[in-house]
């Protein structure tokens, strides 16, 4: 069954121990699966487990209990650099602040994935400005990104999430930090993209709106995923 | 806010453990460095102090010999000046013990029985003073030097003096040291008689030391005795006596100072990155503070006590380090003393008061000075930008432009200035050399940046390391420029050294051709009467295999008050090579005019040349001779002079030959010659090397010189490797997000580590870049500047390049062992650092 899902959560809980008044349960025991191609958006108050779950699921956070599984592969027989080269090429991340790192270039910000994965730039430069091109920066290419608007630096962060052709993209909060015209532009591309490629999509957002969009609309309540 | 002060101070210790660390560390070792060197400077000059107290005593006037014996009648002389109260003569000898050629006694005879002032006479006096008397080489030696030869009363020991022993019987144990501290464990006291006749030289005193009659200055009656005996005696008060053993060695000094102070300026600069960081990193608090009254005073004070306590804990850890260093070099540095100025060695340190004091001002000073800038720029600002975000690199990268302009113009201005007025000024190879410390470190900023502009990024490899470092470049720049700074140190010295040895090995090579040299086990202390037995001198030239013997006689000698070294040697030897490489004139007509050479040192430092005449002290007054010629001189920074053997005894009186230079025929082997002689005279006491042996000596000797600097050398490194330590770990934790962003993207913590070391590793090689360039540069202010002005030597530039390859090594070994804390706590950054602001 797991082999059609592109991301499936068994039992999945996370903890964060230590703190004062004991541990606190950011996500509560959760089983779901999801299929390729489809698209999911997960809604909730601040500090209701969200960004946790979509931590886990891209692998950047170890559950405490249960089993994560990507592309059909559990990460908790995967030893952290499997887990590490799992995500590289099978999971692209979109995060509200951008995460672009301002002493490079549109096109260096584009090619880091590809860079980490010690491609030759020969063989990913046309992926990079077929990319600009379909987000309407392809003229933009050397500019360091700190030139950019937020919505061009939210593309970019686009760009670079597709770049390697993942199986999975996952959004923080992608539009979280833009106003509400440049927020419909951007999940527009992103929905576009995401169709074109036929990934599967999970994101995270505030807005009822940009939430509607999704194939399945999840809600998250004190760390308890509240599916349809 | 002191209670504030107090509650905070352990959290912000424990949060930055590994930055307040580094600072404590940078501000030790610059603290170490200036307190070894001044502690060195110091005992070097307070052991020939304590050996003149030890020897003179109260004296007020001590009178010596100019060449450098005196005729004892000149006692006479002494006794019946008006205002001498008391006069009694020494005889003093530096000797050998007899098959210990390293190992020196210093001799002091006195008379026994006269009612004079030398210190522990009283204690000397032998209670069987028939015995002592009748006990020829009866002597009073320190139970440390007892203890340390394994020698008890009764016991005998062989000296010798030039070519003649002696057997001294140790009468009596008496501790030196506890009425003169610094007194020489060396020191052995005798009978004046004895002594005298002992190592021939009846007739003879070294020193005739005066107690001046109540009411009379010193002053006027050492002016009085120098008009009634005349040039041929010097008349000095100690105070005047200790000076000259400081002049002798200020130039010596004074670089051991300016090396030590690098130390302490590289140690400025990871004071200030650590302070920077620490104070950029707490911005958001002093924001608080500022928001709920405090004043811009009360955050400046706090900033000031953190920092001072810092700087004392690095004082309290320099200190002991200092003196540690200072301790280890001690051998060193006195053998140094007494090969080069021929003063007393250092035995134990003296360590006053005011040198811990120096100690916590320094470090206290140091301290202060790297954080004042980032402490008054973080006071100064305003509530709303302290608890707002902003980014300290971006106004480095502003400034960036703007310091390289301040550094090039700081270059230029030093170079025109010495170019067109500073090249008369003794100093102005100091002025250079720090005008290039300062200039260099300020055009880090933007090269760092446009390394950054320019590095490719087709690979997360080390082009990714080298562009990432223009994205902080208030951290990166510092660390590239304390780094540039100690390389920069560290080429410039290596290079003057290794063209300083090149010179000498050719000086060595072009100058000193015979085959092998004879001298006495006591050849150092160049005095008139230790002389070489004239049968060993008979001998080999009747050997049939000796082409020329070339007989060298010299002594300790003054032109004015400069303490000289005179030489005498055959200009019309046959079968002979020339001995002298010329810089100026000429050695003809030498042995027939009465004429004089002068060394390249004297010439430099008097300016006293070709044409001129020199007013040598000799015995009998002033003598005048034409100096024909400047040679060149590697023996001593004194200063020398060099003449033909019977001009010489014209001057000076018949004396012996203190060594000899031997020619061979071609074929022979000098080592069987020498196994001969030593065989021919086994009761002789000779000490008789080949000429690659003696190079090989000259060269040991040369080394052992700056093994001093080297360690300094080593600690200006060891700041900067510090430096870079610090760099990445701001960075590391500055950064974790960007790292994360890294592990999110899919790096592995290889590439996360390879990415730091790499940024480590580009910023030695910045450092190495900038700090080769800056040290070819020093080392040119060093060879053709410094070098001349203060020690008078030419040394011809030459390129060490394996000492260069092996310390640009040492320096990315040092800069990739500096990465790699930093490198594995980065590489340990987890994916989920993500932090929900922007990067």
């Amino acid at each position: 069954m797991s082999e059609s899902m592109a991301l499936r959560f068994v039992g999945v809980s996370k903890r964060y121990d230590g703190s004062a008044s004991g541990s606190i349960v950011a996500l509560q025991p959760t089983t779901f699966s999801i299929p390729g191609g489809r698209i999911v958006s997960i809604v909730g108050r601040s500090g209701s487990g969200k960004s946790t779950l979509l931590h886990l699921a891209a692998g950047i956070d170890s559950p405490t209990e249960g089993e994560v599984e990507i592309a059909g592969r559990g990460l908790s027989s995967l030893s952290e650099r499997e887990r590490t080269l799992l995500r590289r090429d099978t999971v692209g991340l979109v995060f509200q602040f951008f995460h672009l790192l301002p002493h490079l270039s549109v096109r260096d910000n584009v090619a880091l994935p590809e860079l980490i994965a010690g491609t030759r730039p020969s063989d990913f430069e046309p992926r990079i400005h077929e990319l600009l091109q379909r987000v309407g920066l392809a003229n933009r290419v050397e500019d360091p990104v700190d030139r950019l608007s937020g919505g061009e630096m939210q593309r970019v962060a686009i760009c670079r999430a597709l770049l390697r052709r993942p199986l999975i993209l996952l959004a923080d909060e992608p539009t979280g930090n833009l106003d509400d015209e440049t927020s419909s532009a951007v999940m527009d591309l992103m929905f576009e993209l995401v169709d074109e490629q036929r990934l599967t999509f999970v994101y995270v957002t505030h807005s009822p709106e940009v939430a509607g969009r999704a194939h399945e609309r999840w809600e998250m309540h004190s760390g308890t995923v509240v599916l349809p | 806010m002191i209670r504030y002060f107090g509650k905070i101070l352990g959290a912000h210790f424990r949060d930055g453990r590994a930055l307040y660390a580094l600072t404590v560390l940078g501000v030790a070792l610059g603290v170490a460095a200036v307190l070894a060197v001044q502690v060195i400077n110091l005992n070097a000059t307070a052991a020939f102090s304590g050996s003149i107290r030890a020897v003179s005593g109260d004296a007020e006037v001590s009178v010596l010999g100019a060449t450098p014996s005196l005729d004892e009648t000149v006692l006479r002389e002494v006794l019946s000046t008006p205002g001498v109260e008391r006069a009694w003569p020494l005889v003093q000898r530096s000797v050998a013990v007899s098959g210990d050629d390293r190992f020196y006694l210093d001799v002091v005879g006195f008379d026994l029985f006269a009612p004079v002032s030398v210190p522990l006479s009283h204690e000397v006096l032998p209670e069987d003073p028939v015995n002592a008397l009748a006990t020829p080489g009866w002597v009073a030696i320190s139970p440390r030097l007892a203890a340390d030869r394994g020698w008890s009363v009764g016991d005998t020991v062989v000296v010798t003096s030039g070519s003649r022993s002696a057997v001294l019987t140790i009468g009596t144990l008496v501790d030196f040291q506890s009425a003169t501290p610094l007194a020489s464990s060396r020191l052995v006291t005798m009978d004046i008689a004895h002594a005298q006749s002992l190592f021939g030289t009846v007739g003879r005193i070294d020193q005739i030391d005066v107690q001046v009659r109540d009411g009379v200055a010193p002053d006027r009656l050492a002016s009085l005795l120098r008009d009634r005996l005349g040039p041929g005696v010097r008349v000095l008060t100690p105070d005047q006596r200790g000076q000259e053993a400081a002049g002798l060695l200020s130039a010596f000094r004074l670089n051991l100072t300016a090396l030590s102070l690098i130390s302490i300026f590289v140690g400025v600069f990871l004071v200030h990155s650590a302070a920077q960081t620490a104070l950029v990193r707490r911005r958001r608090e002093f924001g608080i503070l500022r928001s709920l009254g405090a004043t811009r005073g009360q955050v400046f004070g706090l900033i000031l006590s953190e920092i001072t306590l810092l700087g004392l804990l690095g004082v309290s850890l320099g200190l002991p380090l200092g003196l540690a260093v200072a301790n280890a070099n001690l051998d060193l540095v006195s053998a140094t003393l007494t090969n080069l100025y021929l003063l007393e060695e250092i035995e134990s340190l003296v360590l006053p008061w005011w040198i811990y004091g120096l100690g916590v001002v320094v470090g206290l000073g140091g301290a202060v000075a790297g954080a004042l800038g980032p402490a008054l720029d973080m006071s100064r600002r305003d509530t709303k930008s302290l608890l707002a975000a902003f980014t300290l690199h971006e106004r480095t990268r502003s400034r960036a432009p703007a310091l390289f302009t301040t550094g090039l113009a700081i270059l230029g201005i030093a170079a025109v200035g010495y170019l067109t007025l500073g090249r008369e000024w003794q100093h102005s190879g100091f002025a250079l050399a720090a005008a290039l410390l300062v200039g260099l470190p300020l055009l880090t900023p933007l090269l760092v940046h446009r390394l950054g502009a320019v590095a490719r990024t087709n690979a997360f490899d080390w082009r990714f390391a080298l562009k990432s470092l223009s994205a902080r470049l208030q951290t990166t720049a510092f660390a590239a420029a304390a780094l540039t700074v100690a390389v920069a140190m560290l080429v410039g010295i290596t290079l003057m050294v290794g063209s300083f040895r090149e010179t000498l090995d050719l000086w060595i090579a072009d100058t000193v051709r015979a085959d092998v040299f004879v001298t006495t086990e006591s050849w150092r202390g160049e005095t008139d009467e230790t002389i070489l037995d004239d049968r060993v001198i008979s001998a080999v030239r009747a050997r049939a295999d000796v082409r020329a013997v070339d007989r060298l006689r010299s002594f300790s000698g003054f032109v004015g008050d400069r303490s000289v070294s005179i030489l005498g040697v055959d200009f019309e030897l046959e079968g002979g090579e020339p001995r002298f490489a010329m810089l100026e004139g000429s050695t003809q007509g030498v042995a027939r005019d009465g004429a004089v050479l002068v060394s390249e040192p004297f010439f430099r430092k008097t300016g006293v040349g070709p044409g001129d005449r020199l007013e040598i002290r000799g015995p009998n007054g002033l003598v005048r001779p034409r100096i024909a010629g400047v040679y060149y001189d590697y023996s001593t920074e004194r200063g020398a002079v060099a003449m033909d053997l019977r001009t010489m005894t014209e001057y000076f009186g018949p004396g012996g030959t203190q060594s000899i230079a031997v020619y061979l025929s071609p074929g022979v082997d000098p080592e069987a010659v020498i196994d001969e002689l030593r065989a021919a005279f086994p009761d002789v006491p000779l000490i008789a090397r080949s000429n690659s042996t003696l190079r090989d000596e000259a060269l040991r000797v040369f080394d052992q010189t700056f093994a001093i600097t080297r360690i300094l050398q080593a600690m200006s490194l060891l700041i900067a490797a510090a430096g870079i330590t610090l760099a990445l770990l701001v960075l590391a934790r500055e950064k974790q997000s960007e790292l994360a962003l890294y592990r999110a993207l899919g790096a592995t913590r290889r590439q996360v580590f390879s990415l730091f070391v790499g940024k480590g590793i580009g910023i030695a090689g910045i450092g190495l870049f900038l700090g080769g360039l800056g040290g070819v540069a020093l080392a040119g202010i060093l060879i053709y500047v410094t070098n001349r002005a203060y020690f008078g030597w030419t040394i011809q530039a030459h390129l060490p390049a394996f000492d260069l390859a092996q310390q640009a090594g040492t320096i990315l070994t040092a800069a990739l062992l500096a990465s790699l804390y930093p490198a594995m706590r980065a590489s340990r950054t987890p994916a989920a650092e993500l932090s929900r602001e922007n990067l």
